[in-house]
């Protein structure tokens, strides 16, 4: 499971606060114990000191009653009475010190009325040196009740202070128990706690220079990355920049030639239109060819009747030559037989043969004018069947100058329509010219913009290379810094 | 179109000048209105023909035996001559009627005015050769005596004066059979039948 580096630093200090804790607690105990028993010690020297100076200020009460009594003058009576007041108020102190051990509330108990009895004792021989004089008070000394009085004092309070020494020695053996375990405490669990915080802080900067490590590495290779991406991204700038500039000539170009073609679309516009007039006069002239045609027909049918008539007129011619030509025939034969005739006659018939044979003769050329005549009617009919044939074909001819002036006239129509068209669509390429020049502005407005933009990336390239030059630099230092970490 | 002559085809030719057309009928109507006359040329050179045919001299012939006068007429584009005196008249041929029963020579029968008469083919009776188409539509009639028959001729000639010494006799190679019923050839190549032995055969007689 990965820790961030957070986490991880949390859980460091949170585990050098556990050993804190650890190590704190036990050692407050131990603290508070030891400052115990060091009180507790404290409370035992008090109570001896207390003691000794009770039985001090007994003493120096005693010393100025003996004082007086030796001299009777007051002035001794002071550290009498000083002494007097200092020993109750040591013996209150004394008792609330010792109200916590029973067996010296007992002793105190006991000695309380042993203070009293000497006290008064003491007044007694003042009040009697006073009264009686130094004598009395002198015996009343020497009947020795002070001194045992005296005597029980002193060996209840030493009861009282070897109690207390006792227990001094008891309590600072446990002092000194306590001191010792603190020592211990503290020593055994700063040992410890080293050892644990060294190992924990070990794993961690290990860990921690170990991902620092890894995430330098990627840092440098991005970094490195990112250095030749936006190297890229400047040459990509560059070459954009050149790009819109070309760009922006070619738009201007395009702006030209859409200017151009506008020109050229409304001057198409204006042919066509001229074309549409032009297409509609071709209609009525084929319209009128049309007509001219079939006139044409009538006129060839009218030929071809005429020609059919003059060939039936030249058949007709045709019979009388071969009617001619038998009479020739026969005039010749007549002639032959005159002639034979006038041969049979003999010298009478000769003038005779000399008619037969110019008969003869006029039938021989009157057959040669029949031969000639119907040679002529050949020729006749020829040229006639080549009329009519001509007749024919151009009747043909008319017929499909007819069909094709009909097909021109469909595609003249069919011209006007496409030229309509073509000058609508001139329109519509004027109006889109147009609109393309605008749109022409348009690019050429946003290849400004984009020149500035490319401009404005190319700084901005400047400044990401110079930042991942700085995070170059900011890597190699990390890395430089694990490394000096490491060794 | 008009700048392409060629477009308008042979048939059309580009503009008929139609005045030389109305021009050049107009003279045939002209011409076929007067009676038919020869151009001068031809009328002149028939004069001039007829005055040389006048102008000859006649035949020096002075002996009548030696000449005789002649029919001569065209069959299987051969020229014939026979002599007019065994000639009775010449007939175009109408009609004529197979007979059966007869040689082959024998083409059948016709019927003029009246006169009925046997038609012979010569070129049969010659076993000549046929060649080609003829018209044979003219009969010569042979009349001797009691003998009459017909012969078939593509085109009579006419009649002429044939000197005797003209003609030739018949050259060697010539079919026998031909050759006994001629009498020569002429310098034109005309040849002359003997018309005696042709009508006086025996082979003309039918049995």
């Amino acid at each position: 499971m990965r820790w961030t580096i957070s986490s991880k630093f949390g859980a460091a200090i949170g585990f050098a606060l556990l050993a804190l804790v650890t190590l704190a607690v036990p050692s407050y105990i131990s603290t508070e114990n030891f400052m115990a028993r060091s009180a507790w010690v404290t409370h035992t020297y008090r109570v001896l000191g207390e003691l000794d100076s009770l039985l001090s200020s007994l003493q120096d009460a005693e010393t100025g009653e003996r004082g007086f009594i030796i001299t009777g003058v007051d002035s001794f009576l002071e550290p009498y009475n000083a002494g007097i007041q200092d020993v109750r108020r040591r013996a209150d102190t004394l008792r609330g010190l010792v109200s916590d051990n029973p067996s010296q509330v007992r002793r105190l108990e006991t000695l309380a009325p042993l203070i009293e009895q000497r006290i008064n004792h003491l007044g007694e021989t003042i009040v009697l040196r006073r009264t009686k004089g130094f004598d009395q008070a002198g015996q009343l000394v020497a009947s020795g009740t002070g001194k045992r009085l005296m005597d029980q004092i002193r060996s209840v309070i030493k009861d009282m202070k070897d109690e207390e020494a006792q227990l001094l020695r008891q309590r600072e053996m446990e002092a000194n128990a306590s001191a010792a375990a603190l020592k211990r405490l503290l020593v055994g669990g700063s040992i410890l706690a080293f050892v644990v915080l060294v190992v924990a802080g070990f794993l961690f900067s290990k860990s921690i220079s170990g991902s620092l490590r890894e995430g330098v590495a990627q840092l440098s290779s991005s970094a490195s990355e990112i250095l030749a991406m936006t190297s890229q991204v400047a040459s990509s700038s560059a070459e954009t920049a050149t790009a819109v500039s070309q760009t922006s000539t070619t738009v201007e170009e395009v702006k030209q030639t859409a200017h151009l073609s506008q020109q050229k679309a409304k001057f198409v516009s204006e042919a066509a239109q001229r074309a549409s007039q032009a297409s509609q006069a071709g209609k009525q002239a084929v319209d009128g060819v049309v007509a001219g045609m079939r006139h044409i027909q009538e006129q060839m049918a009218t030929v071809a009747e005429s020609i059919v008539r003059l060939s039936e007129q030249s058949q007709a011619v045709g019979e009388i030559i071969a009617a001619v030509n038998d009479l020739a025939d026969q005039s010749n034969l007549l002639a032959v037989n005159a002639a034979i005739e006038a041969a049979r006659a003999g010298e009478q018939g000769k003038s005779f043969a000399v008619v037969a044979q110019e008969v003869k003769s006029l039938a021989d050329q009157s057959k040669q004018a029949t031969t000639q005549v119907r040679a002529i009617l050949g020729e006749i009919q020829k040229a006639v069947s080549g009329a009519v044939m001509a007749t024919e074909q151009g009747s043909k001819a008319v017929d499909s100058g007819v069909r094709q002036s009909q097909e021109a006239g469909q595609a003249i129509s069919v011209l006007a329509e496409s030229i309509a068209e073509s000058a609508q669509a001139a329109t519509q390429i004027a109006a889109s010219s147009q609109q393309q020049l605008v749109g022409m502005d348009q690019v050429a407005l946003a290849m400004g913009s984009i020149q500035q933009a490319t401009s404005q990336n190319v700084a901005g390239t400047k400044q990401a290379e110079q930042a991942a030059q700085r995070l170059t630099e900011v890597g190699r230092h990390l890395r430089a810094l694990v490394e000096t970490q490491r060794t | 179109m008009g700048t392409d002559g060629r477009a308008n085809g042979p048939n059309t030719p580009a503009g008929t000048d139609w005045s030389q057309v109305r021009a050049r009928l107009q003279s045939a109507s002209a011409a076929l209105q007067q009676a038919w006359k020869p151009p001068r040329e031809e009328r002149l050179r028939l004069l001039r023909a007829r005055t040389k045919a006048f102008a000859r001299p006649p035949q020096a012939a002075a002996h009548e035996d030696e000449m005789m006068e002649v029919l001569t007429f065209l069959l299987a584009s051969e020229q014939y001559a026979i002599e007019v005196h065994h000639v009775g008249e010449v007939w175009p041929l109408r009609a004529l009627t197979p007979l059966p029963g007869v040689p082959p020579f024998v083409l059948g029968l016709a019927n003029h005015r009246g006169q009925i008469l046997s038609v012979l083919d010569l070129k049969r009776f010659f076993d000549l050769p046929s060649p080609g188409l003829t018209d044979l539509n003219k009969v010569l009639v042979l009349r001797s005596g009691s003998m009459e028959f017909g012969v078939l001729a593509d085109v009579i000639l006419g009649v002429r004066t044939l000197n005797r010494s003209e003609i030739q006799p018949v050259p060697s190679g010539l079919g026998d059979l031909r050759g006994e019923y001629l009498m020569g050839v002429t310098a034109d190549r005309t040849i002359v039948l003997d018309g005696a032995r042709l009508i006086e055969d025996e082979r003309m007689t039918v049995r």
